[in-house]
């Protein structure tokens, strides 16, 4: 008796879902929009806030695009090449190095349907290995790889593959110099720019924002999955002058996550401010670590908060404080990240960067090793297409 | 089941997603320490588990069995522990001048021993696999934790512990005070002669001067079949595997460009036989080790038995245990040469281990070094069983303590600045006396934890399987 109702309870299921597709299906307009050349979201903005955007110069990246066919085809890319002078660990160094190419191509399909494939550059060695691919070679890798679709207008959003961060790319948006480095959240070890796994996002009415759910491995894009946990991150976004500023966005995250052969959690709860606009922008990000670096007991916390400008005559400076708090237990034992720089745009294709980063321990961090501070001179050339 | 802690759990109602979680997977049954020491070793041992599974499950079985194997296997845990971000038991004594100083690595007793020289037999490191350049404080802690695991281990009490511990801070901090003004500073040779190396050292010494005169590694490890010297096959010694045993003329050939005493006549370097050897070691168990037997000898006497017969031993050596990545400039050159440099900066003879060199083949990075029985280390469960029967006494102990301590010190002196040690040692209270008592206690407090740690690890290899659950695919 159990069976046959569990039997029919199944049925009842598979019939609802099926219906429910069917719907969705249904729902699949030409209005839909995919976005896949944008990582931070499926979403693309509402035809209110697309309205009110400021035309994109031709100088602006992502220009080279073009249509084949139903198809959109588009290349985004950029190169960083780094002069690093530091001080650190008694060593006084300098080195130049290719800190990024990052290369995306993406097409679309009618507007419904889009796959982006994003690779960027990495050493071969991890931080701990001595013997990479041809000795420490700088190699090129996936970083995000998903297929997408939006089925219903504006307002839900499918994506599967290594897909990106539901926090980290809108952190990085409003930065805008990932040219200098990491954002702190991701140095920090707190997130991950893509993970194994899909995300599922709906807008919310009013242009009020949006929800989404990410189920993912949670190992990164670094390792395959350890264990049989999955990452399960929700994310609320609301534009809180809705079409007005569609890129004013409070967040709030929370992932409930393991990570490692052991299953230690590795859970966050973030919430913060964004804004990004091609002149400006700022932010402030917030996060709780329920489980960090493999403690699986560990709370920790982090702040980061930076902006941006643009000056005249193509000047724009950048700053950016993240501090970490790598035990809240001990609230004394902080590391405090500075960054402030300038940066000159050429007229075409390359901005030029030139920042100071020093990383300053307090409390009990001053006497762990290796020894947190470091005071580092960075000239950097950025090439966007 | 998921928010396995109580307290993570106001955040689900919060955020209203109770039915969203429930596949992220914190395992309720493992505790978080026992989720980092899981997590730390199969991590490290991550492409043995897909290339070498049973070899990677006799690890860890061999560390289940004690103590002693349990710390040898866990040098990675151990550095982890006490890296950036822990917590206040990662405190170590640190500074300017002194953050990068070539370390051993890893100084348990076990990988202290008996090298020779020119001039014969000499007490000193002799396993170099986890040689990196980093804070001297790392090393300090981690030979005092070692000494005291092997020492308790013979039923020695607890305040005898301590005050072992102390003679070895102490000897260490008056070697680093005494070389401040040196330059170059003093190079430690102790030898059966000396009269401050202690009964143990002594006895040590005179062991592995005796097995070397009789050239034990023959003896023990081949036999003479219709006139041909073997090397023997058992369970411990195997045929090589190929494309290795090909490969090998190259590779020998390749390993004479880098040898410490030259490159040698060639022929002196004739391949007689090989073979794979297993079962050696502990943390270094899954390796590849490759014995191989040749003809001629590489010093210019001519007496040797066997007409110059001896064993060369290639050991495959992975990253160190310690988080280099975190120490600056990051990985420079392969593990061998890492191992071979290293070795070479820290030896407590210019002239001894002549046959020492590195190759790096299929993209294997190897050690090699002359295989000899006389190289004997300080083996714990001997020297409990010395102990416990009082054949070696508390003044003993001192003497160990402190010809380690030297030993240490000497190595930190000639590859750091000793005056910049010294520095740190006595910044606190002008005597290096409160570094002293912070290692006696700090260790204390290591030892309880690396106790606490080897029943988890034990009792998660019971319940997780012999490789700790990883993935082998």
């Amino acid at each position: 008796m159990k069976r046959t109702i569990g039997l029919l309870y199944r049925w009842r299921v598979i019939s609802a879902a099926t219906v429910s597709l069917g719907l969705l299906i249904g729902m699949w307009t030409q209005n839909a929009t995919a976005n896949p050349m944008r990582p931070e979201t499926g979403l693309p903005y509402s035809a209110d806030a697309q309205a009110l955007l400021p035309p994109q110069s031709t100088n602006s990246p992502g220009q080279l695009q073009g249509a084949v066919g139903p198809l959109r085809l588009g290349i985004l890319g950029d190169l960083f090449a780094t002069y690093r002078l530091s001080s650190r660990q008694d060593q006084l160094f300098h080195d130049f190095e290719l800190s990024r190419v990052q290369l995306s191509g993406w097409v679309s399909y009618e507007s419904l349907a889009g796959v982006n494939i994003t690779v960027d550059t990495v050493r071969s060695s991890s931080n701990r290995s001595y013997i990479g691919i041809d000795g420490d070679a700088i190699l090129p890798r996936l970083k995000w790889a998903f297929a997408e679709t939006t089925p219903w207008k504006h307002y839900l959003s499918l994506r599967a593959g290594i897909v990106p961060d539901l926090l980290l790319q809108y952190a990085e948006a409003s930065w805008g110099f990932r040219a200098q480095g990491p954002t702190g959240l991701e140095r920090d070890g707190l997130f991950s720019p893509g993970d194994l796994g899909a995300t599922i996002e709906a807008a919310l009415p009013y242009q009020i924002g949006s929800i989404a759910v990410q189920v993912g491995n949670g190992e990164g894009l670094a390792m395959r999955e350890q264990n049989n946990g999955k990452n399960v991150t929700a994310a609320l976004r609301m534009a809180v002058l809705r079409s007005a500023a569609p890129d004013l966005l409070l967040h709030f995250l929370f992932r409930d996550g393991s990570i490692g052969a052991g299953s230690a959690a590795d859970r966050r709860a973030s919430g913060g401010i964004t804004y990004a606009s091609a002149k400006l922008g700022v932010g402030s990000i917030a996060t709780m670590a329920l489980g960090y670096r493999g403690i699986g007991d560990r709370w920790a916390a982090h702040l980061s908060t930076w902006f941006r400008g643009e000056l005249p005559v193509h000047f724009a400076l950048l700053g950016r404080i993240d501090a970490l708090w790598p035990d809240v237990a001990d609230q004394s034992a902080v590391q405090l990240r500075l960054i402030g720089g300038v940066a000159y745009s050429l007229p075409a294709l390359v901005r030029l960067i030139v920042s100071y980063e020093g990383t300053l321990p307090f409390g009990n961090l001053t006497t762990q090793v290796p020894a947190l501070t470091e005071h580092a001179l960075l000239i950097q050339a950025e090439v966007r297409l | 089941m998921t928010f396995a802690h109580l307290r993570h759990r106001f955040l689900a109602p919060v955020f209203g997603l109770h039915l969203l979680f429930g596949v992220a997977g914190c395992d309720p049954a493992m505790d978080t320490r026992t989720a980092l020491i899981t997590q730390t070793l199969v991590d490290a041992d991550r492409d043995l588990v897909a290339t070498r599974p049973t070899l990677v499950a006799e690890k860890y079985q061999v560390m289940a069995q004690g103590l002693q194997p349990y710390l040898r296997g866990t040098a990675l845990l151990f550095y982890r522990d006490l890296s950036r971000y822990q917590d206040s038991q990662a405190s170590i004594l640190h500074g300017t001048g002194a953050e990068q100083v070539q370390l051993y690595g890893d100084v348990h007793l076990e990988n202290v021993g008996v090298t020779f020289d020119v001039s014969g037999a000499l007490l000193d490191v002799i396993d170099f696999d986890a040689t990196a350049r980093g804070p001297f404080g790392w090393e300090v802690r981690r030979s005092a934790l070692a000494l005291r695991v092997a020492l308790s281990l013979g039923g020695v009490t607890d305040s005898l512990l301590d005050a072992v511990v102390a003679q070895f801070g102490q000897s260490y901090a008056t070697f680093i005070n005494e070389q401040n003004q040196r330059q170059p500073p003093a190079v430690i040779t102790v030898r059966e002669q000396s009269e401050t190396a202690g009964k143990i050292i002594t006895d040590l010494l005179a062991d592995g001067r005796k097995r070397n005169e009789q050239r034990e590694e023959l003896s023990q490890y081949t036999q003479v079949k219709d006139g041909v010297r073997l090397l023997l096959r058992n369970d411990d010694l195997v045929d090589m595997d190929e494309p290795w045993r090909s490969d090998l003329e190259q590779m020998l050939a390749q390993y004479r460009t880098s040898r410490h005493a030259g490159r040698g006549e060639d022929s002196n370097f004739r391949i007689l036989d090989a073979v794979r050897k297993l079962h050696s070691g502990v943390a270094s168990l899954p390796n590849l080790r490759f014995w191989v037997m040749v003809q001629g000898s590489p010093f210019p006497d001519t007496t040797e038995p066997d007409a110059g017969v001896w064993l060369l031993e290639f050991k495959e050596e992975r990253d160190p245990p310690i988080p280099i990545g975190w120490l600056g400039r990051g990985p420079i050159g392969s593990n061998g040469e890492r191992v071979y440099s290293g070795t070479l900066a820290l030896l407590g003879s210019a002239t001894s281990e002549a046959d020492l060199g590195y190759v790096t083949w299929g993209g294997v990075s190897f050690q090699v070094r002359r295989v000899l029985r006389g190289r004997r280390d300080l083996d714990v469960a001997k020297l409990s069983e010395r102990i416990a029967s009082a054949r070696y006494g508390n003044a003993d102990l001192s003497n160990l303590a402190t010809t380690l301590g030297r030993l240490v010190a000497s190595g930190h002196a000639r590859s750091g600045q000793a005056s910049a040690i010294a520095a740190v040692l006595t910044a606190s209270d002008g005597t290096g006396d409160a570094f002293v008592a912070n290692l006696v206690q700090a260790v204390a407090i290591d030892q309880q934890r690396l106790e606490r740690d080897l029943a988890l690890f034990q009792s998660a290899l019971a319940i997780r399987g012999p490789l700790l659950g990883a993935r082998s695919n």
